[in-house]
């Protein structure tokens, strides 16, 4: 079942309490308003992007004393439940009152812990970053290429470990909806790009150079998939490891929000 | 509500028999719905539950030539899941969360509109639904998303009578089409999500007063009660969110329950958990629960067996049967004897990774890696099910059986769940499985050995229903907004417009001035097709 209601914010809004009190008194109830709860409750819902233990993986890291997002405790309910538009970061409808309070408090927990820091200098990285053409491919600030994902805000969604992997190992992971596909006109023209949407019938693609493309599955003699490849070239050997820390850590400074 | 004019009863000599000119909608007329096709009397066609019109006038011949004749937007932006009813050329549609209108079939626009106040903190899991009306006399019947049971005149729109059938805010809503049976109206409720106690009510249909409670949750003292553990049936849900088919002859009414709750965690629910998951045949006179059969005991991934079962009198091996059969959410076509429940069949359907199998007494064999866990478990099909709520249909003359299928799996996590009044009682999560696309199909399956006779593919698991007409034809939509027609012998596609939205409903089909049209919510409109 999906839950789509909006009741339990409702219920929730006049109860916001200071985590940071009930932190200090949390009983050890399993059930109850403790990390021990919360750290279950994230397992189930939150760690397949955020990391195991809050340490990020697709998703960004949350081990921060103080979130981007979610500064203060009324921040952090609103962004769980109602999730962050036009982000991976889904909404929780399906959530409890209590879970919700629950995981809340396991996330403000994980702040205790050590802000994951990669290593590397984000000042040289911006010359790797424009020497390399990443620019090809990738808008920042509001210039360069179409075929990957804006990198403006790449910081605030990923962490130093998953920006390496999307470096050396490119289609490792994709995001949401990402897929490559080759189309073949029955007169034989061949045209890749990537998928924009898609229907029983019909798909639609934008190929490199920003054209974009609309076909009827009919009139195409050949459609190939490709899940699991990147466009993207690895850069293991093309850069130092060093150049590739470097950009690593000035990716992490782009944060800048939708 | 115009209905005396003479060429209300326009309809070709086939069909013209005196009744059907009438606007007086009796049970009589319900019961041979098949005879008069031009109407749809009931929520899916007729009491068999097919979904199955003797209309050919469009057929594989010219369906190709199908256009839209007029589209009715709705005010209110919830998601549509209705399903009309037309009596002699007034189509009465419910718009959610709870309103009606009556609209002339011929023009489009509407007669009346009955607008319902909603209060504040109804309940409802997946949106504030409904999936259509029931008449009955001059009556038209709407179960609201505050669980009340409303008659409205059928001439006016006004408010006849409104029962209240249980309290929303312990989690009761209604999002099920009535059924009128005889002089009763029968209503089901939603809360599968709110550990409700789910139960089947009748009501007299011109008073509003309730005359038979069969509760889907066994009674104090019963021995069924002992397949909850402890005192676990009280928030156990079974609750019966959708519409049930009838069987006139043995005087059965036949209702699908939904999960036990908390859906997601079995810890503290040890035992079967009766009567959910369930396939419930009631007598219609006296509620009496004539034999039940249960598809996923002791359930443990939200496999409601809510959807519509359908009744088809065949020979099953040899031997003349009265059969029910159905897709069922957790992944097998089930085929039982319908005058005592008796198990015949499961035939997977769907790719499914958490039964072995379904031993010879119909009981599934469970894999232990199958059942959540705090780390998730990966398991066919995800809890949108195999199928859900949208409508299979069943041709008779092809004897094939038409369903909207979910290819689609899920990780399951198992949480911790504490019972309150009105909240969210799950126990547990679950996401799609990272890296694979979900996808749907239409499936006909032959209907003695639930084994594949075609299928034909859709890009997403659709929620969108079937309806099979003598045109040889079967409908459906899909997810991004197409509705279609396909050949019903072979599949083969004839006939696509893309509506604009998303489809999430079950089609219909009737006849006014003698054309027939297709009916199909879509989006926030409800689009009619005709021949050019
Ligand atoms: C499908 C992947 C996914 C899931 C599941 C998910 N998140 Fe997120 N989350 C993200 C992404 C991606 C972002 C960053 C969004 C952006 O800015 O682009 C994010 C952002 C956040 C932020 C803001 C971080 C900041 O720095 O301000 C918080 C807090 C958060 N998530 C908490 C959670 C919690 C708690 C859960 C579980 C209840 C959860 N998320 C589940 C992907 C996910
Ligand atoms: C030929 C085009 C191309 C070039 C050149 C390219 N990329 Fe990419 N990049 C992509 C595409 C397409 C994706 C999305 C698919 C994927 O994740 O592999 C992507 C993904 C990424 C991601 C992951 C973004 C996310 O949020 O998931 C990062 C980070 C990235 N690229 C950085 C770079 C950097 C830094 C460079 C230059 C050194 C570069 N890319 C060069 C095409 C390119």
């Amino acid at each position: 079942m999906t839950f789509r209601t909006s009741h339990v914010f409702a219920l929730l809004a006049p109860i916001l309490i200071s985590v940071q009190a009930s932190l200090a008194q949390a009983p050890a109830k399993p059930g109850a308003l403790s990390v021990e709860a919360g750290a279950q409750v994230f397992t189930a819902h939150c760690a397949r992007c955020h990391g195991a233990k809050g340490e990020g993986t697709t998703g960004p890291a949350l081990t921060f004393p103080k979130l981007q997002r979610a500064g203060t405790d009324d921040l952090l309910f609103r962004i769980i439940y109602f999730g962050i538009g036009g982000t991976e970061m889904p909404s929780h409808f399906g959530l409890t009152e209590a879970e919700l309070k629950q995981v809340a408090l396991y996330v403000r927990s994980l702040a205790a812990k050590t802000e994951p820091v990669g290593p590397g200098n984000p000042f040289s990285g911006d010359r790797v970053y424009r020497a390399a053409g990443c620019n090809k491919c990738h808008t920042m600030d509001g210039s360069g290429g179409l075929m990957g994902p804006d990198l403006s805000g790449v910081g605030l969604r990923r962490n130093p470990a998953f920006l390496r992997a999307a470096l050396v190992e490119p289609g490792s992971f994709l995001p949401d909806g990402f897929l490559l596909v080759r189309a073949v006109t029955k007169d034989g023209k061949a045209i890749a790009g990537i998928r924009l949407s898609e229907d029983t019938f019909s798909i639609r693609l934008r190929s490199a150079s920003g054209d974009l493309y609309g076909f009827w599955k009919e009139d195409l003699k050949d459609l190939q998939r490709e899940p699991t490849k990147s466009p993207m070239p690895s850069y293991k050997g093309t850069l130092t490891d060093a150049q590739i820390d470097d950009l690593g850590a000035y990716l992490m400074t782009r944060k800048e929000a939708k | 509500m115009r209905l005396g004019r003479s060429f209300q009863c326009a309809v070709p000599a086939l069909f013209a028999f005196a009744a059907a000119c009438s606007a007086q909608v009796t049970f009589e007329r319900i019961r041979a719905a098949e005879k008069e096709p031009h109407n749809w009397l009931t929520y899916s066609g007729d009491y068999s539950g097919r979904r199955h019109s003797a209309l050919k006038q469009i057929d594989v011949t010219n369906v190709a030539k199908l256009r839209p004749a007029w589209m009715f937007q709705m005010d209110l932006n919830h998601k549509l899941e209705t399903s009309p009813i037309v009596v002699n050329g007034v189509m009465y549609v419910s718009e959610p969360p709870s309103n009606v209108t009556a609209l002339d079939a011929r023009t489009g626009q509407p007669y009346w509109r009955y607008r319902r106040n909603i209060p504040q903190g109804v309940r409802a899991c997946c949106g504030q639904v409904n999936r259509g009306v029931a008449v009955l006399g001059d009556r038209v019947f709407v179960g609201t998303i505050d669980a009340h049971l409303v008659s409205l005149d059928a001439h006016t729109g006004r408010v006849r009578w409104d029962v209240t059938v249980e309290n929303f805010l312990a989690g009761y809503s209604i999002t099920a089409a009535p059924l009128v049976v005889k002089d009763k109206v029968i209503i089901g409720v939603s809360g599968g999500e709110f550990g409700v106690i789910g139960f089947l009510d009748a009501y007299d249909a011109a008073t509003g007063r309730r005359v038979w409670r069969r509760y889907s949750i066994p009674g104090n003292g019963m021995p069924e009660q002992k397949t909850w553990a402890g005192e676990s049936w009280g928030q156990g849900s079974a609750a019966t969110w959708m519409t049930g088919s009838y069987d006139p002859v043995l005087n059965l009414i036949y209702w699908g329950t939904g999960n036990p709750a908390p859906n997601s965690n079995g810890d503290d629910r040890a035992g079967d958990n009766l009567y959910s998951d369930c396939l419930l045949a009631i007598d219609a006179d006296t509620s009496g629960l004539r034999w039940h059969y249960q598809f996923t005991p002791h359930d443990v991934w939200s496999w409601d067996a809510a959807q519509v079962p359908v009744l088809v009198d065949a020979p099953f091996r040899g031997k003349p049967r009265k059969l029910i059969v159905t897709p069922n959410r957790n992944g097998f076509y089930y085929v039982l004897d319908r005058s005592n429940g008796e198990f015949l069949l499961a035939e997977p359907f769907v790719k499914q990774t958490w039964a072995e199998r379904i031993d010879e007494k119909g009981r599934p064999v469970v894999k232990a890696d199958a059942i959540p866990s705090a780390a998730g478990a990966k398991v066919y099909p995800s809890p949108e099910g195999a199928t859900n709520w949208h409508s299979p249909a069943f041709s008779p003359a092809t004897n094939l059986l038409y369903t909207a299928v979910r290819e689609a799996g899920a990780v399951f996590y198992k949480l911790p769940a504490t019972y309150r009044l009105g909240m969210l009682f799950s126990g547990g999560s679950w996401h799609p499985i990272q890296g694979e696309e979900a996808r749907g199909a239409v499936r006909a399956l032959q209907l003695e050995d639930g084994k594949m006779k075609w299928e034909f593919p859709l890009h997403s698991p659709p929620w969108a229903g079937m309806l099979s007409t003598a045109g040889g034809l079967v409908f459906g939509g899909t997810d991004e907004g197409h509705f279609f027609a396909l050949d019903a012998a072979s599949g083969k596609l004839l006939w696509r417009f893309l509506s604009g939205g998303r489809i999430t409903a079950n089609p219909v089909t009737y006849m006014v001035d003698g054309k027939q049209q297709v009916a199909i919510a879509s989006g926030q409109s409800l689009v009619v097709f005709s021949l050019e």
